[in-house]
């Protein structure tokens, strides 16, 4: 199966053109791909990270998580 | 006050009536009905000039770009000199993802998706719980959110401001949709794109997976 489809809607009836990715449309989509993969793992580690101290600073606070959204604003 | 009664109204060479009054006061016209656009208001729905896709199929009629089971869709030739400005309505009703995947978004010209590495500037703002937080990045893409297992669940509305007079170009707009932990979001967003030519197109795509829906983009009149 091609790995791009293109309909062109100029013509009567509408041209279809199935072709491969481009090299440079590859190149994009691998680092995409590990663009992606990166960006995630940041978050991840980033997340794990505030989690940690959000409860380090809860404990210092002596609250719980529902008595900080209270503190804060939120509606639970 | 005077009334012009009448059942039927005509053009002198028409084989039947274009309009006909009902004693209840409803009108049926009987060819499409047309009006004057408004000066200065208004969106008008814009039909790509052609569509490329990755996976499963799309079609585009007017206006309405479906598709189906693709991991990425492009629309060319929506962006030109009649609009400055356009709105794009997304909506994902269907997809193969057992967990996360980003929905991400991009300019493109001639085929070719804009794709500087940092030039995608944006600003989220989540309401997760009632608890607001901000989220800024720059990347390649924009990320419109994310789609899941509720992939039915995702609606999306931009503005795609200044995009074909080279730019900046503005995006700015939200999306509501929920991901795999069965967590709701509900996103506002708004994006700066920098170091851009004129564009003409832009590409919607998962990071993996694929996804089912339809896209509408539409000019601001008078922009």
């Amino acid at each position: 199966m091609a790995d791009v489809i293109e309909t062109d809607y100029t013509t009567d009836p509408p041209t279809v053109t199935e072709r491969d990715f481009t090299p440079e449309e590859l190149a994009q989509r691998e680092k995409d791909a590990a663009d992606f993969a990166a960006a995630e793992a940041a978050a991840v580690a980033a997340a794990e990270d505030r989690a940690v101290r959000r409860a380090a600073l809860l404990e210092r606070l002596g609250i719980t998580e529902d008595e900080a959204v209270l503190l804060l604003g939120g509606v639970g | 006050m005077s009334t012009l009664k009448a059942v039927n109204v005509s053009h002198p060479s028409a084989a039947s009536p274009n309009l006909v009054l009902a004693s209840s006061g409803s009108a049926a016209f009987a060819g499409a009905v047309t009006a004057t656009s408004v000066t200065g208001g208004g969106l008008d729905l814009i039909t790509p000039t052609s569509i490329a896709y990755s996976g499963g199929s799309a079609s585009s009629s007017n206006g309405t770009t479906t598709f189906s089971a693709v991991s990425s869709l492009s629309l060319n030739g929506v962006f030109t000199s009649a609009y400055t400005n356009y709105r794009m309505l997304l909506r994902v009703n269907g997809t193969t993802a057992t967990a996360d995947a980003s929905l991400l978004f991009r300019v493109r010209s001639n085929g070719t998706d804009f794709s500087g590495a940092t030039d995608y500037y944006t600003m989220e703002t989540i309401n997760d719980n009632g608890t607001l937080s901000g989220y800024k990045y720059a990347s390649s893409a924009i990320s419109f959110g994310a789609i899941s297992q509720y992939g039915n669940r995702y609606y999306g509305i931009y503005d795609i401001l200044n995009p074909q007079t080279g730019g900046p170009v503005g995006v700015s707009g939200g999306e509501s949709y929920t991901l795999n932990s069965g967590s709701n979001r509900y996103i506002a967003m708004g994006a700066t794109i920098l170091n851009v030519g004129s564009m003409d197109g832009l590409t919607i795509y998962l990071s993996s997976y694929a996804m089912t829906g339809t896209v509408r983009v539409y000019g601001y009149k008078g922009t």
